[in-house]
């Protein structure tokens, strides 16, 4: 069990991250919500773009407003893009519905086909050109993974676990920031719990509210993995990459809830296994991390 | 006439090393370090690779132009643990900018010395710099010496704000032949 962090460090992170990040998207999603219900695909998504932003400025800007050159600059602006293409292709599959009614994979093609096309772009602008060219198999691995991920949270944010789905995306990104944590930096570190910070927002009052959350989900898609894939490109550190690859995947793990025979089951038990999933992917990861690194804590002050 | 043109030529000649001439740079005759300070210390470093050209007509020092590229990735310091951080995103983000340029762009005659204007760039972002410094031409060599301070977070690199000093020392130093 390594030591705890500083009290003063992590209040000083409390104030600047979690409080901005998550109370913008809480106060955004319910202000939205006072629309009704019928508002709150849309209301989660303007919650969590609405927080990662608020949450930025606070801790003075971590991920650039402006960016150069195809790598982590880009995660913000990949994660507003895949939340406006993920609202409307859900609202064009909507008004397409009617006249291909007895066609219901021509509406799978009509959601899912841009999501990919979008997937496949931000990830040729959040992966480094050097990167891209020493592995290729970068590119779909990334696109389909990510599709992969927002399939499994979108089937389950609409199937009336909106506020699980996000407290799940909340749970990763600020374990995550552990492994970042432990690779030595500061800013990713920071990203990762801004976006954990955010995510929490919209899952307490969706969990409050009992709405779902599909609208907010893509803001992680893409933004997970490209994190985790710049966490091992941008630093120098000894973490191994698996603890990269066990984050950047860990959502893959609540895959066999896309099995039509337990797809629905929502029960106490049902909902324990999926966090007990996750977090075993996380454990590794902070585990693995620390087997090979110290927390900035534990060092000598350098 | 023949005459004539010998003189001409004989004359070109000797002029010719009072042009401009490409002086070139590198790690054996240019070195560029930094301190870094915190409240509770402080840590050197520099740049162990760094290439360009220098130019600079006749003993006119004012007409100094100097390109220096940078290999950020050949960045060190005075602790290991450290070295590793600067390249990492908090600092200079070496693998996805592995290049800093730095250029000087015109040098004025000063109370005490040279006052040379440049542009730095680093993380892909060019800011102007000032540098008070020290010039000579002295027989065949060229020498430069520049003590300045730059506000690292002008370029971007704003991790431990308030906790790292935001303004970093820089020593310029180039001594060799024309």
């Amino acid at each position: 069990m390594p030591p705890l962090p500083p009290i003063k460090d992590v209040l000083e992170a409390l104030q600047a991250m979690m409080f901005p990040a998550a109370g913008a998207a809480a106060l955004v999603f319910a202000l939205v919500l006072i629309l009704g219900r019928w508002a709150s695909a849309i209301g989660s998504a303007v919650a969590i773009v609405t927080g990662i932003a608020v949450g930025n400025h606070y801790r003075e800007a971590p991920m650039p407003w402006v960016a150069d050159v195809p790598s982590w600059h880009q995660l913000p602006r990949a994660a507003l893009l895949l939340v406006v293409v993920g609202l409307l292709s859900r609202w064009f599959s909507l008004l397409a519905a009617r006249s291909v009614v007895d066609r219901p994979w021509l509406l799978h093609l009509v959601v899912w086909l841009p999501r990919l096309a979008a997937l496949v772009f931000v990830a040729f602008q959040i992966i480094p050109e050097t990167m891209r060219a020493d592995t290729q198999w970068v590119i779909p691995a990334f696109a389909l993974a990510s599709l992969l991920e927002w399939l499994i949270f979108d089937t389950l944010a609409r199937d009336g676990n909106g506020g699980q789905v996000a407290a799940y995306q909340s749970l990763i990104f600020l374990l995550g920031s552990g492994v970042m944590l432990y690779a030595h930096s500061g800013r990713f570190m920071d990203i990762s719990t801004i976006v954990g910070c955010a995510f929490f927002g919209v899952a307490v009052v969706s969990g409050a509210t009992k709405t779902e959350t599909s609208g907010s989900v893509p803001a992680g898609i893409g933004f997970l993995p490209g994190l985790m894939l710049s966490g091992r490109f941008s630093t120098d550190s000894q973490v191994p990459l698996l603890s990269f690859w066990l984050v950047a995947v860990a959502p893959l793990l609540l895959a066999p809830w896309l099995v039509p025979a337990i797809a629905h089951r929502n029960g106490w038990a049902v909902r324990i296994i999926r966090v007990v999933l996750i977090l075993c992917a996380l454990g590794a990861a902070l585990v693995l991390a620390g087997q090979k690194e110290t927390l900035p804590w534990e060092e000598q002050n350098w | 006439m023949i005459r004539a043109l010998f003189t001409v030529a004989v004359a070109s000649l000797i002029a010719f090393p009072a042009f401009a001439a490409d002086i070139k740079l590198a790690g054996d005759n240019t070195t560029i370090t930094f301190v870094g300070r915190k409240p509770d210390g402080k840590h050197t470093g520099g740049f162990k690779t760094v290439s360009g050209t220098a130019k600079v007509d006749g003993t006119d020092l004012t007409t100094l132009k100097i390109d220096v590229s940078i290999d950020v990735k050949s960045i060190f310091s005075d602790n290991d643990q450290l070295t590793g951080h600067l390249k990492g995103a908090d600092f200079f983000d070496v693998n996805n900018h592995p290049k800093a340029m730095f250029k000087v762009t015109k040098v004025e005659k000063a109370d005490k010395g040279y006052t040379l204007t440049g542009e730095l760039t680093m993380l892909g972002k060019t800011k102007p710099v000032v540098m008070p410094s020290t010039l000579s031409v002295a027989g065949d060599a060229l020498t430069l010496k520049s003590d300045f301070k730059i506000n690292r977070t002008d370029w971007g690199m704003t991790f431990g704000k308030g906790k790292i000093d935001e303004d970093v020392a820089l020593k310029v130093e180039i001594s060799t032949k024309k």
